[in-house]
């Protein structure tokens, strides 16, 4: 089953007697996990309804006597085992020998993180129990799903989230739905009774976005600006981005370079390169910017670029010297490349 | 009253008071006001930089009388309780000492459930959090996950990426920024007018600096400057304090940089380490104002780049004047290689001492296409008799070496637009000359004759010495040309020479900072010099240490450059003559494999040993 089908069917109020909840999306499998609680045990009876234990702290028989107890005041009890994996291969074989011949009045679910629904124990288990896997989302295969959710998000909490603020947040976390509905709890907050939420509000919380970074940086060395270069350094030093991250950026933006500019240079198309790089939703909304600065960075630029990348990582590590100081002998390096 | 620190006098006591931490005030502030307070907080951020402070604030703005508040009364006893630390519903644990899976439960599991005794709220504010024990947090995450309505958490940490993945999902994380320099010198600006103290702005503009980020250092570092100078506070107070050379005598150390002047470089040294300061603080001082200088030079335009440590941006642009941003940057790499040096050694003063010296006598890098323009010169001045001198010879027309240094690249640059600055710079070259092991000849110095015969020019475009014969000018053009041929294949030997000569000293100074490539460089030897190309060969036993000294090149380029002082390339190939050439590397010799019997006798106590307890006896395999 799908988690859309999962939701489906809890507004039908059709509850399965078991559930098996797998996956890395920690967010929305636990989000799945209150809304079957909810659709269960009205919240006011689930001091007596509802149990919740962790595969660390309980075993087989805490759960097999916990899911045969009979409801008080409620139709149904619910049982929930989180880290269900962490329990001994034993007492997991019984729950779920359990699983295959539940109880009717109790609602048992079973969450754990990525396992391997191939094995023979598991795929026993997701036989038996209703069975959702929760992949995690990737913002450059699943952006529009992702900023689908932001949005919804956000009109849940009556708020306007503009495009270029969804697209910053995505660019600052990725595709943790945990970890963006925290920041658009805070940003909800931030923003206290104004109704929209733009991209300037999401700088003012959580600083600088990398790509801005990144492509005032490497505008800067294509253009020889030195002083550029260091005023946007300054930038995101000043914002909390570590060096080791802004080298990491800057490799890859610059590898981006020059796979665009080989491409070019056998006069490929603009969606030919896109499809080629297969670089997902991020890359494919700069791709403009990309191409003039592909043809901004000379081929000098990009080898001798790589070099004094290098050279200021391996320093950054080894060497006592400020990072600050290491970065902007890199930058000095990467900006007089042509002209020494 | 007992005198109280500065940090802690104006330690902030409402959100409008917090500096610098804007972003998290307003959405607290707004989270109080709409009712949108989260269980549990993570403040995260560097040392001194309000974390505590706002989590008591936030204690405060949720307990006070008037409470949940964005502006605590700080008067009712719950608002003084939080401010003096004695409120019982306000626990502050240290994460720090109270890390153990046992305290966490006694100070905090158990004692969760019991509501607050006298506010509304229980808020445990738990102070460096990360160093809690793994036990600790998952003994934290029950209460966490479930947390009763009354109970407040405020996470305090300055490594978030220490604390549990599941303890961080489960907080409203704030990332508390580092302090600007202009904002410390503004706040620590009127802490000192309420006091009544009188400060200079560079005074504070130091105490800046130093502080790094954290206000709460600036204000310690303030306290001690006070104590130290009174009520009146100057650079030079704070220097003193600090054990911080004052900034001039960096002006002064650079300028004889420019200047050349080692003796006086190196008394000045003397001078500064004699009053009892500390070699490293002074290499440090020295990089930092070299950087200054780069940066000045690079974005003149932009001071704000150099900080508030820097106040005299005048100054610093004038001595910036003095040296191209190349020097400058090489400049850095000595400076830094001299800190590296320093830090590793037994005699740090010398290393000191060897690195200014450096750094006093490396010349500025020249064009190599400037010196070209001026070899065409002078062949247009020869064929064209008008524009030479009255008296022309060979010596006087050649410049000489220090007019060969005279326009420096930043000059070169500017002179000739980016595009042909750019279609120029395949052709050019920074030249360099080491005037302690090879005084540089002018590039067309032919052997001066002890009394030169004057030449005068003819009408009819010959040359005519003082005994009247008559030089053809093609003739003089040829020795010209065969004075630089000449001159060409000594700067050749010349170079190849300096750089066999300077190849121990790169190598021990790449050991120092990479020994493992130092290592492998140490198997090479300098088989060519091509102008700044040097050709590295490696005996084909030693192939590996090849490609390893391969991949690390610029490590050996740059280490060659700088005892060179100038920039170089380097080639690596496989030397042809194995045999000839292996004992030139600096690797140590092979240690013997045989032991030749002839040489060991039956006196040698170990041998004797060995004969009597396995019967043998000294056999010559010859």
């Amino acid at each position: 089953m799908k988690p859309d089908e999962l939701q489906a069917q809890i507004k039908k109020r059709r509850i399965a007697p078991v559930y098996f909840l797998s996956g890395e999306d920690e967010y929305s499998r636990e989000e799945a996990v209150s809304c079957i609680v909810d659709a269960v045990v009205d919240p006011s009876d689930q001091a007596f309804s509802l149990d919740l234990l962790n595969g660390e702290s309980t075993d087989a028989s805490t759960v097999l006597t916990l899911s045969a107890t009979v409801p008080m005041l409620t139709e149904k009890r619910v049982v929930v085992v989180r880290s269900f994996q962490r329990l001994p291969q034993k007492d997991r074989e019984s729950v779920i020998s359990y699983a295959e011949n539940p109880s009717k009045t109790t609602c048992l679910i079973l969450t754990t993180p990525k396992v391997d629904l191939k094995t023979k124990l598991y795929a026993r288990l997701n036989a038996a129990a209703e069975s959702v896997v929760f992949y995690p989302l990737n913002p450059d295969r699943d952006s529009g799903r992702i900023l689908a959710w932001l949005r919804r998000r956000a009109e849940g909490k009556n708020k306007r989230l503009s495009g270029d603020a969804a697209d910053s947040l995505m660019e600052h976390i990725g595709g943790d739905l945990g970890d963006l509905a925290r920041e658009m709890e805070k940003l909800t907050v931030y923003v206290g009774t104004r109704e929209s939420i733009d991209a300037s509000d999401v700088e003012a919380v959580m600083g600088a976005s990398r790509t801005g970074t990144v492509f005032d940086l490497a505008e800067a060395i294509g253009r020889k600006d030195l002083a550029g270069a260091y005023l946007s350094l300054d930038r995101a030093l000043s914002a909390g981005e570590p060096p080791q991250a802004l080298i990491a950026i800057l490799v890859r933006h610059m590898t981006i370079l020059w796979k665009i500019r080989l491409m070019k240079r056998d006069k490929r198309s603009d969606d030919d390169v896109k499809k080629a790089l297969r670089l997902g939703w991020g890359f494919n909304r700069n791709f403009g910017k990309y191409v003039s600065q592909s043809r901004l960075l000379s081929r000098k630029d990009l080898t001798g670029g790589f070099e004094a990348l290098l050279q200021a990582d391996l320093s950054l590590k080894t060497s006592t010297h400020t990072p600050q100081l290491i970065m902007q002998r890199m930058l000095y390096e990467m900006c007089t490349l042509n002209q020494s | 009253m007992a005198y109280e620190v500065t940090a802690r006098r104006w330690r902030p006591q409402d959100f409008e008071s917090v500096i610098g931490q804007g972003h998290v005030t307003t959405t607290l502030k707004n989270a109080i006001q709409t009712g949108q307070i989260a269980h549990a907080y993570l403040f995260s951020g560097p040392r001194g930089v309000g974390k505590t402070t706002t989590a008591r604030i936030l204690a405060k703005a949720l307990n006070c009388v008037n409470g949940p508040t964005v502006t605590p009364c700080n008067e009712c006893s719950f608002c003084r309780e939080i401010s003096e630390g004695r409120s019982v519903d306000v626990l502050e644990i240290d994460g720090a000492s109270n890390n153990k899976v046992e305290q966490v439960r006694s100070h905090l599991v158990e004692s969760v459930n019991y509501t607050p005794s006298q506010g509304k709220h229980k808020i445990y504010i738990i102070d460096e959090v990360h160093m809690l024990s793994t036990a600790a947090f998952n003994a934290l995450l029950k209460t966490l996950e479930e947390p009763p309505a009354h109970v407040y958490f405020i996470f305090a940490t300055t490594d978030p990426q220490k604390v549990l993945a599941t303890i961080l999902s489960r907080c409203q994380r704030f990332d508390f920024r580092r302090m600007s320099g202009p904002t410390i010198v503004d706040h620590l600006s009127v802490i000192a007018e309420r006091s009544g103290y009188t400060v200079d702005q560079d005074a504070l503009s130091i105490l800046a600096r130093r502080a790094d980020g954290s206000m709460r250092d600036a204000e310690s570092l303030f306290d001690q400057s006070v104590a130290f100078g009174g009520t009146t506070l100057t650079a030079s107070n704070v220097a003193a304090v600090l054990g911080l050379v004052e900034q001039d005598v960096y002006f002064d150390l650079v300028g004889r940089f420019a200047g050349g002047d080692v003796a006086e470089g190196l008394k000045l040294i003397e001078d500064i380490v004699h009053h009892g300061y500390n070699v490293n603080e002074i290499s440090i001082g020295i990089i930092e104002h070299l950087r200054n200088l780069l940066i000045t030079k690079a974005a003149p335009e932009i001071p704000d780049l150099l900080g508030a440590a820097v106040v005299d941006h005048e100054k610093y642009k004038s001595q910036a004047e003095r040296f191209s941003t190349d020097d400058l940057d090489r400049l850095i790499l000595l400076a830094t290689n001299m800190e590296s040096a320093i830090k590793s050694s037994a005699l740090p003063k010398v290393q000191l001492e060897i690195g200014i010296v450096r750094m006093i006598r490396m010349e500025q890098s020249v064009l190599l296409a400037s010196v070209m323009q001026r070899l065409t010169d002078m062949a247009a001045q020869i064929a064209d008799p008008e524009a030479m001198p009255v008296t022309p010879t060979l010596t006087n027309v050649e410049p000489s070496p220090t007019n060969i240094r005279e326009p420096s690249s930043q000059e070169q640059r500017a002179s000739t637009s980016p595009t042909e600055a750019q279609e120029e710079s395949t052709s050019t070259l920074a030249v360099q000359q080491e005037p302690d092991t090879t005084p540089s000849q002018p590039v067309s110095d032919p052997e001066p004759s002890p009394d030169p015969p004057q030449e005068i020019p003819d009408d009819d475009g010959t040359l005519q010495d003082a005994n009247n014969t008559e030089i053809k000018l093609s003739e003089q053009s040829q020795a010209l040309e065969d004075v630089v041929e000449q001159d060409k294949t000594q700067q050749h030997d010349l170079n190849l020479q300096v750089a066999q000569n300077a190849w121990p000293t790169a190598v021990s100074q790449i050991k120092e900072q990479r020994p493992a490539i130092g290592s492998f460089a140490a198997a090479a030897m300098v088989s060519a010099c091509d102008g700044s190309l040097i050709t590295l060969a490696f005996s084909s036993q030693h192939d590996f240490h090849q490609q390893q000294a391969d991949k690390n090149s610029k490590v050996i380029e740059d280490a060659l450059g700088v005892v060179l002082g100038m920039p170089v390339k380097i080639k690596i190939t496989t030397s042809e003559h194995d045999g000839e050439e292996a004992g030139t590397s600096l690797l140590p010799t092979e240690p013997l494999t045989e032991v030749n019997a002839n040489t060991i006798t039956g006196q040698d106590p170990v041998v004797k040993r060995f004969i009597d307890a396995f019967d043998g006896k000294i056999i010559s395999d010859s």
